[in-house]
């Protein structure tokens, strides 16, 4: 079937960004970190900035191809087994979108060199921030969308990524069947990892009846979620 | 003799390198790691007090208070990379003594998982505990750890993994391990790991964090 992808290049939602700072900084009861760590802390980031390539990309499901069902979503040819607590936060969608952000790996790169010369601390920062950066660049794109479908008349769902709320991992191959081979530069593993390792893929919903819920943390134990119980 | 070894530790403790490195605020100017190491070497102070009674009771009291919440990642990270310094100093000794640490650990991520950051910091606690650690990087097969198992004898192996798809290796891996070296104490972590799969899967400890891994190796 020939279906219509729409690539980005280089956007970083601002306000995204700003969990970059609280991954970090919620660790310090005091929020001050030591001034070395800080010094550390902004090299880093304004390092990073100069190096990340974020790129994203996205293709529409049409409606007669989508059916949200109890715990699954038939999206094409693929039956998603996302469990409910994501089945349920799609209900009345007419369309899904299937996406791809990366930032590349440069600084995943980065960090291994930082640590291989036993400059732990900023591989440790890297890491972290280079992971920040990619869900800042998640948020911008959701952002984008959600302002594309308000044109359209619609409304769209939080977005759902395979490993999260309920959805194996593993799902992560039927999402990819959607994808051209190497889109926006990601691949997928045996393992469903997705390589670079700061990518993020997903799905979010569409339609004039969707009502956009907050994501259900308080029935989720994914305690190592970034969003767990926040 | 006992003064040294303690600044030494206080040194690691607060990630004070060299007399270089500008903090602690209240420190700065002093010694650091690298030049309390070469004294206390100068001194002809034994390497295996060195190690233990400055350096890795340096990196105890840094597990302590990681443990605690009291410090976090980075103070660690500054932490293992003062140990390193002085390691660094040491490895000639330690390489013409192998016996001189608690024995061997292997570290690994699974096949299938790219990510090390959780395995470089358990690396750096085990370490910091005076084991020596061969860190066999990331995405290890089942082949490549046995022959490592074989080649250096370890006291234990660490494995660890990032995903719910590449946490299932841990079960073929730890398999195959008891198969070459029953004695071989396998120990995992990672994000999906939980205590209830370490014991579906054979492990000999699940440890949700590198302190209790630590606490765990040196009580064999």
């Amino acid at each position: 079937m020939r279906r219509t992808y729409t690539i980005h290049e280089g956007c970083i939602d601002a306000a995204g960004l700003q969990l970059a700072d609280s991954v970090i900084r919620t660790e310090y009861s005091d929020s001050s970190l030591s001034a070395f760590i800080n010094s550390d802390y902004t090299q880093v980031k304004s390092h990073i900035e100069t190096i990340i390539k974020p790129r994203y990309g996205y293709v529409r499901v049409p409606a007669e191809q989508v059916q949200i069902l109890d715990g699954k979503v038939v999206c094409g040819t693929q039956l998603f087994l996302t469990e409910k607590i994501i089945s349920s936060a799609l209900a009345n969608t007419e369309e899904l979108i299937l996406f791809l952000v990366t930032i590349g790996s440069e600084a995943e790169a980065l960090a291994h060199n930082y640590m291989a010369e036993a400059d732990y601390l900023r591989g440790y920062l890297t890491d972290i921030l280079a992971s920040a950066y990619t869900e800042a660049a998640a948020q911008w794109l959701e952002e984008h969308l959600v302002s594309e479908e308000k044109n359209r008349g619609n409304t769209c769902t939080l977005r759902f990524s395979p490993g999260y709320c309920g959805w194996n991992v593993a799902e992560q191959e039927k999402l990819f069947s959607f994808f051209p081979k190497g889109f926006c530069g990601v691949r997928l593993a045996e393992s469903a990892l997705m390589i670079p390792l700061k990518s993020i893929s997903g799905i979010l919903g569409t339609g004039p009846a969707v009502i956009r819920k907050d994501y259900a943390c308080n029935v989720c134990e994914s305690v190592h979620c970034l969003r767990y119980k926040q | 003799m006992a003064a040294l070894l303690q600044q030494i530790a206080v040194c690691v403790q607060k990630g004070k390198l060299s007399r270089q490195t500008p903090f602690p605020a209240d420190m700065q100017g002093l010694p650091g790691v690298q030049e309390l190491v070469q004294q206390a070497l100068d001194e002809n102070l034994p390497v295996p007090q060195i190690i233990a009674d400055g350096l890795i009771a340096g990196m105890d009291a840094v597990g302590v208070l990681f443990k605690a919440n009291a410090i976090f990642i980075p103070e660690v990270m500054i932490a293992a990379k003062a140990m390193h310094g002085g390691l660094t100093l040491l490895k000639p000794y330690l390489e013409a003594n192998p016996a001189s640490s608690r024995g061997t650990v292997i570290i690994a991520s699974v096949q299938g998982d790219l990510h090390d950051i959780g395995k470089n910091i358990l690396g750096m606690f085990i370490r910091g505990s005076g084991w020596q650690v061969i860190d066999l990087g990331v995405n290890v097969s089942a082949g490549k750890l046995c022959t490592a198992v074989t080649e250096n004898n370890p006291k234990a192996v660490c494995l660890s993994a990032l995903l719910t798809t590449t946490m299932m290796q841990m079960v073929p891996m730890i398999e195959q391990v008891k198969a070459v070296n029953p004695n071989v104490k396998m120990l995992i972590g990672g994000a999906p790991v939980s205590y209830s799969f370490a014991q579906q899967a054979g492990a000999d400890f699940y440890s949700p964090d590198p302190q209790e891994a630590v606490v765990y190796l040196n009580s064999l």
